[in-house]
């Protein structure tokens, strides 16, 4: 029957095709390594030190048979672009390095205030970095110093990196998300200017696993500030505490707790605020930027210093008279420091004008930034207290 | 086998068309508010729809290559046969580059785009070979697909908390005139213009009636999803990220984060495209090898391999960079093709066979 | 016009030229009256007490009684004493050979002009009993046997429906197997049976035992991956299948009735589904479809992603799958290629084994194997898992001959996985859609969506 032999002629051609082609593009799984880590620093040689973090993926957390070797190691080298000196590494390492499963890219200092555009266009247009890797400034003297911080459990710098950032950031607002999806986009809107984590090593960076077997870890990472810019230039700190209120004027805030000050002296409740929004509107008012905010939030008591009527609709009230109280005087107090000493509109009140007012804002994006530090205030805030927890009056009252 | 589509193939078969390559791409940025340009589109579409829906009705019951040679006579009409023909053979391998490109950069890397090419153009001439009827079954099932992956897709990106609909602002902001001019400068001939396909097998697809009515759902839906698409690329990406993406769609996908668990969907998007593809190149393939057998008076399963073939290699030479590939499509092809065989040369036909058949006006 | 005489030595002959030294002609002198007469007939198509209680006996009696009209020969014989079996009369021998073939005994008196064929058809055959391979949990459990009257009768039984019509078909020119189209008068389409009718009776075929074969012959007409037949071992399936306006063909021999014609979506349904609640059905159903897909493509899937895509997988599972495949020494395609070799040895090896030793076989192999090999460190546990279920998800197509095919595309799925990626898979993946969306079984399209036929040809 002519099928048979159609079909064999259809299999030898088949056949022909598939012993031409070859596997260009495959990857032996076992025969490589994860990139889980990337810092960035002034060469000494070169443009660029890279070191990279590479995953030993028998001493992980899914692995089961490890050894209580480091989960991860460091190589290090220089080139004059990121790509050079990442595809070189096996100058030192024998694997194949893969990029895809990257964490944390940390970024030193003095790299970050010299400009951030040039590193991050290998990042950006690399299909195997993602976009919601972590991108974080290093205020250590080695920004490598970040990923020598050893963890216990079989987990390697850069997830810790990652999982930190974002355990912060969920629940005290303390870091913004600092991805790179953040960078792309706050550097192309105008009227924002972009904020990332920064982070540094505290204690002496180990040489191995050691440090870990103590009960208090002898180095650890410390989300500190966070790196304020202009463009894509470091410009400055803001330090931790002021964070939250930076992200809650910018609408990011999840959650967070704010002590408040009562009446008495030394006296404070602590007060979860957990669905924020603030909304803002900016006008151009003689010269001078109008910014009007509105702040909501809702939130429970955790805890009190001094005796309040709680059971009464009147503790409430007090109590979310001086929460409002606080909050508007932090706001007006952060914004006027970012106003004083960075000059950068990090709040996305610009944005708004670009987006809803959009004429009006093109005659003065070149100056923004400028007319941000002349820019007035006006905040409005309202909490709403809704409950507090288990207990209503403190302990010491019941007698 | 004169078999006809029912009217969920046809609408099928013209959605899938009109979206294959569009809805990854958005629509060319020349403009910031591209999904205006999309939704505005939809009437001069229907404009020429509607010039598409005269000839059919007018035509006769013949094909466009009878329509051609009954308007312009044998010799100019053979010509203008042997022009369209490869014209749609041309928008295939375009179609073939488009995929290649997406292919090349989010599947494979290294591997030579010959091999890529030749392990699909195969499949492409297998499904154009199989007839109209079972492509109008094939579109179901990918138009299906499609709309799945795309609905999927949609609902993660909510999820995750990417979409930000203040993006989609500022509006208007290089004005309106710059968004007409838009429209007609491109968004109308891709992919709306290359409807004049259908207009080498209307016979098969069930008559004017059952053609206008199928149409105009698949124009408006296929409208409202690409605007649908490209107000998603912007409310993710950002006006300004979204022009400078090659992929738009790919790198809103990029962005699914859902619980920490669903991530890296890129291969969704890829499969969505490569779909939408193996279809229009097999429809505008098909619609060439009718061409071709006609002019040489043969069958037209002789034609589907080789013209696959020839497809394929043209998809890689046809362009030598990506930049090329674009400019090419957006200035070239728009004046010395689309403006004449999408428009010009069909309005002409249907002046010619008004004259020569003095038939009463259609409705 | 001549009249033959049966002479009985002259038939004597005849037949025992015509079959030679075969051990089971058997030729019987008797006495009519007072007429001499033979009794031929194949010991094999018939069974002796069958024989000696509805020929032998009479005959004798009558005999003995001594009353019989001799004047009247055949006809008193066939009136009065095999009134209640079925009889023919032949006036040629020419066609005697064939018909003691077909199970007949003839009667000869010697010097009459007729002769007279007695169907003494008893065979042996196997009792009804539960099917071997479409299981339900809850629903009849009786199959189809080998022989066509049971079969038919199992049918008849169920359809108390006069339009209920069985046809006889001879199919194959040597073996002479009786083939038997049967359907509901007005409710099939006439054009599939004309289809049918024509092709069965126009085959050239040598032989015929089993209905697999038939099925075969009607396949060369569609796609070769996919089945364009139904078959079954149920009388229930096949019942349903008559009442939806269907064609079956019963082949003498087969336990297994083909249903033509047959669409993609029957392959994945059981007859179970109608018995329960219709959401259990659906999601069940679902689950086949979602199995289908899991054993056609998980391997390579696995090959491609793991080999080319890292980044299609979350870092963990990642990690531990390198950690895993540390120090084996193929790479991923040739592992999987091995166990998937080894499976289908196994699987070969656990049907044809005697059954005494087939379970251990299955079970041995299975875990020991599969446990050993990656003790051993020539594959990974992963590959092992994959494999193993991308086997078990094969077994869940209710129909075993749809699952048969499609296995081999998933070595090419493999391959294609192994050479490029994702990409290669979905260039597979749609050569199956595109092949799925051409075929038509009997001009009907092969994935209606619609098991129930509504008469939408598209020829």
């Amino acid at each position: 029957m002519k099928t048979p032999r159609r079909i064999a002629r259809f299999l030898v051609a088949a056949g022909i095709l598939l012993i031409l082609g070859g596997c260009w593009d495959m990857v032996e799984v076992s025969r490589s390594s994860l990139i889980t880590g990337v810092a960035l620093e002034n060469g000494q040689n070169h443009a660029f030190r890279v070191t990279v973090e590479v995953l030993n993926a028998a001493e992980t957390m899914s692995a089961e048979n490890g050894r209580g070797d480091a989960p991860a190691q460091l190589y290090t080298a220089e080139a004059d672009t990121l790509s050079e000196a990442v595809n070189r590494m096996n100058e030192q390492f024998d694997r194949l390095l893969i990029g895809s499963h990257m964490q944390a890219i940390v970024v030193d200092e003095r790299l970050a205030r010299k400009g951030l555009n040039d590193l991050m266009d290998f990042f950006v247009r690399s299909r195997y970095i993602r976009e919601d890797v972590n991108l974080v400034i290093s205020k250590n003297d080695r920004a490598s110093d970040i990923l020598r911080v050893p963890y216990p459990g079989g987990m390697n710098a850069g997830l810790a990196i990652q999982s930190q950032i974002f355990n912060l950031n969920r629940v005290w607002g303390g870091a913004p998300k600092s991805r790179m999806n953040d960078y792309t986009i706050a550097t192309q809107t105008p009227g924002r200017e972009l904020l990332l984590a920064a982070v540094s090593a505290e204690g002496p960076v180990g040489k191995n696993m050691d440090s870990v077997k103590t009960l208090e870890p002898k180095s650890s990472i410390r989300v500190m500030d966070t790196a304020v810019f202009r463009g894509d230039k470091l410009v400055g700190f803001l330090p931790a505490s002021d964070t939250n209120i930076v992200l809650l004027v910018t609408d990011d805030l999840e959650q967070t707790t704010i002590s408040v000050p009562l009446r008495e002296d030394k006296a404070f409740a602590a007060v979860r605020l957990v669905r924020l929004h603030a909304s803002k509107s900016v006008r151009m008012h003689s010269g001078r930027p109008k910014i009007t905010l509105n702040v909501q939030g809702v939130g429970f008591i955790v805890s009190l210093d001094a005796t309040m009527p709680l059971d009464r609709a009147s503790g409430y009230q007090e109590l979310e008279r001086l929460a409002e109280g606080y909050v508007k005087e932090r706001i007006d107090a952060t914004v006027k420091k970012v106003q004083t000493d960075f000059d950068a509109d990090i709040f996305g009140f610009g944005e708004w004008m670009y987006r809803h007012r959009h004429s009006e804002f093109e005659r003065i994006s070149k100056s923004w930034n400028e007319l941000f530090a002349e820019a007035e205030l006006q905040v409005d805030v309202d909490i709403k207290l809704e409950r507090s927890e288990l207990k209503t009056r403190k302990n010491n009252e019941i007698r | 086998m004169e078999t006809k589509l029912s009217p969920i193939q046809l609408y099928a078969l013209t959605l899938v068309f009109l979206l294959g390559t569009s809805i990854i791409f958005g629509t060319p940025r020349l403009v910031p508010d591209t999904w205006l340009v999309d939704l505005l589109t939809i009437v001069p579409s229907f404009l020429l729809a509607g010039l598409y829906m005269l000839l059919i009705r007018l035509g006769g019951g013949g094909n466009l290559f009878d329509m051609l040679v009954g308007a312009w006579g044998k010799a100019a009409g053979r010509l203008l046969i042997l022009a369209y023909t490869v014209y749609f053979l041309y928008i295939a391998s375009r179609n073939l580059r488009d995929m290649l490109e997406l292919v090349m950069t989010a599947l494979l890397r290294t591997t030579p785009g010959e091999l890529v090419i030749v392990l699909f153009v195969p499949i492409v001439a297998y499904a154009a070979v199989g007839g109209i009827a079972a492509l109008g079954r094939l579109s179901v099932l990918i138009a299906l697909m499609v709309m799945m992956f795309f609905t999927t897709l949609t609902f993660l990106l909510i999820l995750s908390g990417s979409v930000d609909s203040e993006r989609l602002l500022p509006f208007l902001s290089e004005g309106f005139g710059k968004v007409a001019g838009s429209v007609f400068r491109s968004s109308l001939w891709f992919p709306y213009g290359e409807l004049v396909v259908f207009l080498v097998f209307h016979s098969r697809l069930g008559g004017p009636g059952a053609i206008g009515k199928a149409g105009t759902y698949a124009l408006l839906s296929s409208a409202a999803v690409l605007t649908f698409s490209d107000v998603l690329q912007i409310c993710t990406l950002g006006i300004e990220n979204k022009q400078y993406s090659v992929f738009a769609l790919l790198d809103a996908a990029r962005l699914i984060n859902v619980a920490n668990f669903i991530t890296r969907m890129d291969a969704l998007v890829a499969f969505i495209f490569i779909f939408g593809v193996l279809l229009k190149a097999a429809v505008l393939l098909y619609a060439g090898a009718r061409g071709a057998a006609f002019l040489f008076k043969a069958d037209v399963s002789r034609f589907g391999y080789p013209l696959a073939l020839l497809i394929g290699s043209l998809s890689l030479l046809v362009s030598r960079n990506y930049a090329e590939h674009v400019s090419e499509g957006l200035i070239y092809a728009m004046y010395w093709l689309h403006l004449p065989l999408q428009f010009a040369v069909p309005l002409a036909t249907l002046l010619l066979l008004r004259i020569r058949k003095p038939k009463g006006a259609n409705a | 016009m001549r009249t033959n005489r049966f002479r009985k030595e002259a038939v004597a002959q005849h037949l025992k030229q015509h079959f030679g030294q075969s051990a089971d002609l058997t030729l019987v002198p008797i006495r009519v009256g007072s007429r001499q007469g033979l009794l031929c007939y194949l010991s094999t198509m018939t069974n002796t007490t069958f024989l000696t209680e509805n020929v032998t006996m009479p005959l004798l009696q009558a005999y003995r009684q001594g009353n019989f009209p001799e004047d009247r020969g055949l006809d008193a014989v066939r009136e009065r004493l095999y009134g209640g079996l079925a009889t023919r009369l032949l006036d040629d021998p020419q066609p005697l050979p064939g018909m003691l073939t077909q199970g007949y005994a003839g009667l000869l008196l010697d010097g009459e002009p007729l002769m007279l064929m007695i169907d003494v058809k008893e065979l042996e055959k196997r009792s009804i009993s539960e099917p071997t391979t479409q299981n339900v949990i809850k629903g009849p459990k009786e199959a189809f046997t080998e022989s066509a009257d049971t079969n038919m009768s199992l049918i008849r039984r169920r359809i108390l429906n006069e339009r209920l019509r069985f046809e006889k078909f001879v199919v194959g020119s040597q073996t002479k197997t009786h083939v038997y189209l049967t359907f509901l008068e007005g409710d099939a389409d006439e054009r599939i049976l004309r289809d049918i009718r024509g092709f069965l009776q126009s085959s050239s075929i040598d032989s015929l035992f089993d209905s697999g074969s038939l099925e075969q012959l009607f396949r060369s007409r569609g796609g070769q991956l996919f089945p364009t037949v139904y078959n079954s071992e149920r009388p229930d399936s096949i019942c349903a299948c008559l009442m939806d306006k269907r064609v079956a063909l019963i082949v003498n021999g087969s336990p297994f009735v083909l249903i033509v014609p047959a669409l993609f979506a029957d392959f994945f349904e059981s007859p179970e589904d109608e018995y329960q609640w219709f959401m259990v059905g659906s999601f069940i159903r679902t689950l086949r479809y979602l199995a289908f897909l899991l054993s056609l493509s998980l391997s390579a899937l696995y090959v491609a992603v793991t080999c080319y895509h890292q980044e299609l997988i979350p870092t963990l599972l990642l990690t531990s799958i390198a950690a895993q495949r540390t120090g084996i020494p193929f790479p991923a395609v040739i592992e999987m290629f091995l166990m998937e070799i080894t499976f289908e040895l196994l699987r070969e090896a656990g049907t044809r084994m005697p059954r005494l030793v087939g379970q251990s076989i299955s079970i041995a192999g299975a875990l020991v194997l599969g446990e050993a090999a990656v003790q051993a460190g020539i594959v990974s546990n992963i590959t092992v898992i994959v494999v193993a279920l991308t086997a078990i998800a094969g077994f869940v197509s209710p129909v075993y001959s749809f699952g048969a095919n499609i296995r081999l595309f998933r070595y090419a799925l493999i391959i294609l996985g192994s050479l490029f990626g994702l990409y290669g898979v979905i260039v597979g993946f749609a050569f199956l859609v595109i092949q799925l969306t051409r075929m038509e079984s009997f001009g009907i399209p092969y994935l209606s969506p619609l098991s129930r036929l509504v008469g939408r040809r598209s020829s």
